[in-house]
């Protein structure tokens, strides 16, 4: 694949400067792959500075040595190319940053490598959905009137994406946005305030904007999985309540699991901290047999009821069962 | 040309891939959240592209950035890939190396350098560090980079640097009367000191201090021992300082015998390790880039003199826990009892027999009946002062509080301690200890040494089971608690209990360094008793 004119006569004009550049990255980095830094300035950067071209022409210049700077830290990292465990910072490049040309000009590394790093850190958190975060920021990018608005929302966007533990950090981003952004991002319907959305994320971590008009009952969800087959847990996990979600133990492993009604994410904890869990909420939910009553209802569980084993906080019930190695998460409410 | 197109490349390189200034961004020491977990949504953000968001460093905890600091130098600024302070969170590999079968350890947890750790510790204590070690190794290079660390311009480190030579004299090291002052001066009060600019500065760097006159150490040992200066009764009060002193040999080699004093004022000792020639390629890089490192300190790990304050506070708050605190009693215990020196109880001391005159070798021979193999005590030629006592403490908070911990594990004291008693606990070479073939390497090794004689003096202190069983502790404990309301019954059942405690000691006829201990502190116990007993009757 050939580079683009645009950004051919811009490397051209710099040609010195960026072998420099590039001489330095691969002295100071053993194995610098120069392939897939090939490959990513004419694929990635290019649409990019293809984009910049078009719209902002006099700040193609600027972009370009940003997007060649982030690309040879990229690289140096195996952050990028065809082996890469990463392929959403690629994508970053591709189908996000051209849609918002006028952003990247204004801040071409704040925004480009902060965009970067955000879709490094969410592609390194299994269950988190990177490409839901992707296409939602393409989406709504460009209503972004700075800097400030875009990484606010890419902040919120990664709460609803799945990053359960950034919940009161992305919430308190979602008051800074438009109020009209702020519902957008959570995909809150007509005709909901953002206040009311507000009141109801705060009340229940279970309770989404996106399902207020139908009112189901939250159907719950699975955590864990067995390591061999690509899970974390490489025992059937213990789980005890913490303030915020759950201690969880399998073999030497400790977590804090942490869920809403968005995701689940697992963080390391220690020994020390499932020693000392937080009080059991006590009648919020209970075992009897192979069902959970809940306030609201029933749940019939799949398992045998030898080892069932219910946890609740303030929020969430906690299902484990010693013949399964994954735990089952249920709203109280 | 070559030269003109490194300059520009090296600015390039600066400013694009900066690995000379970059300062880790994850935690060097990572450890489960102790409080409440705080999940920061700018981490998003954070990554290994430098997107200048700001806020990186903002509200860093100070351990953090102690270790950043540490793995900036060690990283970036001296090629020091000895990890000789040793830690493991589970079993380590071991291998045994070589015809001597030296062991060879890959720790299983986060290791240090002491070459760089030891300074830096000492930096934020504000202690002493003497660097020894052959010519080229680092040294004076190191004590710079703390300087640097300190907020000091480069230049000004190096110019406030001492260099020991055989003329220097007081007035070159503090400063001199202004001439025209002495000339017209009616009293020494009218005389005006130029003092030397170093003596104000928190980081205080003497190169080659074994090559200072005697009469100039002297003045030397008042400011470091006592933080001022005096030139014609005129007084120059030197703030709270950082030393870092240099030799190429410890031993009191070099043009002028150390004085005693001066060494003892030093509270740990470095040695400057081998370049590993492996490790070219860096300092290839380094001829290349035209890059001296103590000219790329990264703003982020510079300590204010505030930070450094509460640094210290912060270390001192590190808890010894008692069980390690009893370890290091037992441990300090081994060492000065001489029982052949003294007759009275009090005196039968190494210190004695130093003082004494007698040749220590003709003492030693009086000495009989006691297991010279076993007995630690026996390994040395005097024992551990209260300031090697102390400094041990605060290296150990400092080091615990280095690994991001509150309070001080075993294994901080094992690691520390070599390096604050290397100069301090003298070993007697003739013992039968050193003699035995496999303690050969032990003659030379100091640091070995003192970490095995550590281990042993631990190994002792389990034999005897005193983590449970210390019946001095016990009434100790008793004591601390209090006199008031104790009744005169009372007063008397532990007196009691005391001398019975006493007489079963004395029937063991061994007398060992921690029996002598104990035995002072039960006597010590007895007079306060005795004291409280007199005074209840009066009442």
């Amino acid at each position: 694949m050939a580079l683009s004119a645009p950004f051919a006569r811009l490397l051209a004009a710099g040609r010195a400067d960026f072998n420099a550049r590039m001489a330095a990255a691969k002295r100071q980095v053993p194995g610098f792959d120069t392939d897939a830094f090939a490959a990513f300035l004419q694929t990635a950067a290019d649409s990019v500075v293809v984009a910049v071209a078009a719209e902002a022409p006099e700040s193609a210049g600027p972009v370009a040595s940003a997007a060649y700077d982030i690309g040879l830290t990229l690289v140096a990292h195996g952050l990028i190319g065809p082996t890469t465990r990463h392929p959403l910072v690629g994508r970053v490049w591709t189908e996000l940053a051209p849609r918002i040309v006028q952003r990247v000009v204004a801040s071409p590394t704040a925004v480009l490598g902060g965009l970067c790093n955000a879709a490094l850190n969410l592609s390194r958190m299994p269950s988190v959905r990177g490409d839901i975060w992707l296409q939602n920021m393409a989406i709504l990018a460009d209503r972004c009137a700075d800097t400030r608005e875009l990484l606010a929302l890419g902040q919120v966007l990664a709460w609803r994406s799945g990053a359960a533990h950034l919940r009161a950090g992305a919430l308190a981003a979602a008051d800074r946005l438009p109020p009209a952004l702020a519902l957008a991002a959570l995909g809150a319907e007509a005709p909901s305030t953002w206040d009311e959305v507000k009141a109801g994320l705060l009340a229940n971590p279970w309770w989404s904007p996106e399902r207020a008009s139908t009112a189901n009952a939250p159907a719950g969800r699975e955590v864990g999985n067995f390591a061999g087959f690509g899970g974390i847990f490489p025992e059937p996990p213990q789980v005890r309540p913490a303030p915020d979600g759950f201690w969880v133990k399998s073999a030497d492993r400790y977590s804090l699991l942490i869920a809403d009604a968005w995701g689940a994410v697992l963080a390391p904890a220690s020994e020390d901290e499932f020693a000392h869990p937080s009080a059991d909420v006590a009648g919020a939910a209970s075992l009897e047999g192979a069902r959970i009553v809940f306030g609201y209802g029933a749940v019939d569980i799949d398992l045998p009821a030898e080892g069932l084993a219910l946890v609740c906080n303030a929020h969430s019930a906690a299902l484990v069962s010693p013949y399964t190695y994954a735990i089952r998460l249920y709203p109280l409410k | 040309m070559p030269k003109c197109r490194l300059r520009t490349l090296s600015i390039v390189a600066m400013s694009v891939f900066d690995v000379f200034k970059r300062v880790s961004q994850a935690p060097t020491n990572p450890k489960p959240a102790t409080g409440p977990r705080v999940f920061d949504v700018a981490d998003l953000y954070a990554g290994p592209v430098q997107a200048g968001l700001g806020g990186e460093t903002a509200g860093i905890a100070l351990d953090e950035k102690l270790r950043q600091a540490y793995f900036w130098v060690v990283n970036h600024a001296i090629i020091s890939p000895h990890y000789d302070i040793e830690y493991n969170d589970g079993p380590a590999q071991r291998y045994a190396i070589g015809d001597g079968r030296r062991p060879l350890t890959l720790p299983s947890a986060q290791s240090y350098s002491s070459f760089i750790l030891l300074p830096l510790l000492t930096f934020v204590t504000r202690r002493k560090c003497l660097f020894v070690g052959g010519p080229g190794r680092g040294k004076t290079a190191s004590a710079i980079l703390m300087g640097v660390l300190a907020g000091y311009p480069v230049r000004e480190v190096r110019r406030a640097m001492q260099h020991g030579h055989p003329q220097m004299t007081i007035a070159d090291l503090l400063g001199n009367p202004l001439p025209a002052d002495l000339v017209g001066a009616q009293s020494m009060d009218d005389i005006r000191i130029a003092w030397r600019s170093w003596l104000s500065m928190r980081v205080k760097i003497v190169d080659e201090y074994n090559r200072i006159p005697t009469r100039t150490q002297s003045a030397l040992l008042t400011v470091m021992g006592d933080n001022y200066a005096e030139v014609l009764n005129h007084v120059f009060e030197c703030p709270e300082s950082a030393w870092y002193l240099t030799a190429n040999d410890d031993q009191g080699g070099g043009t002028y015998q150390v004085i005693e004093a001066l060494r003892d004022r030093i509270d740990v000792i470095v040695h400057a390790l081998a370049f590993n020639p492996r490790f070219l390629d860096d300092l290839l890089l380094r001829v290349e880039e035209n890059v001296r490192p103590e000219d790329l300190v990264p703003q982020e790990i510079i300590f204010s003199e505030a930070e450094l304050d509460r640094v210290g506070e912060e270390i001192r708050a590190v808890e010894v826990p008692d069980d390690v605190r009893r370890r290091l009693e037992f441990f300090a215990s081994q060492f000065e009892l001489f029982e052949m020196a003294g007759v009275q109880f009090e005196y039968m001391t190494k210190d004695t027999a130093r003082l004494s005159g007698v040749e220590w070798a003709q003492v030693v021979a009086a000495d009989n009946g006691r297991d010279r193999l076993k007995d630690l005590g026996c390994q040395t030629r005097n024992g551990v002062s209260v300031r090697n006592l102390m400094t041990l403490l605060i290296f150990g908070k400092a080091l615990a509080y280095f690994r991001g911990n509150s309070a001080v594990e075993l294994e901080d004291l094992r690691q520390i301690l070599p390096f604050v008693l290397r100069d301090k606990l003298l070993p007697d070479l003739d013992a039968p200890f050193f003699s035995l073939p496999e303690n050969a390497g032990y003659r030379t090794d100091r640091v070995s040494w003192l970490r095995r004689l550590f281990d042993l003096a631990c190994d002792e202190f389990d034999r005897l089971d005193l983590d449970r069983n210390d019946a001095v502790g016990k009434i100790a404990a008793e004591f601390a608690r209090g006199l008031d309301g104790v009744s005169e019954s009372e007063t008397r059942a532990r007196l009691t209990k005391i001398e019975r405690l006493v007489g079963e000691y004395a029937k063991a006829r061994k007398l060992y360094g921690h029996l002598f201990d104990d035995l002072q502190k039960l006597k010590y116990l007895h007079q306060r008793y005795t004291n409280y007993l007199h005074w209840l009757r009066r009442q």
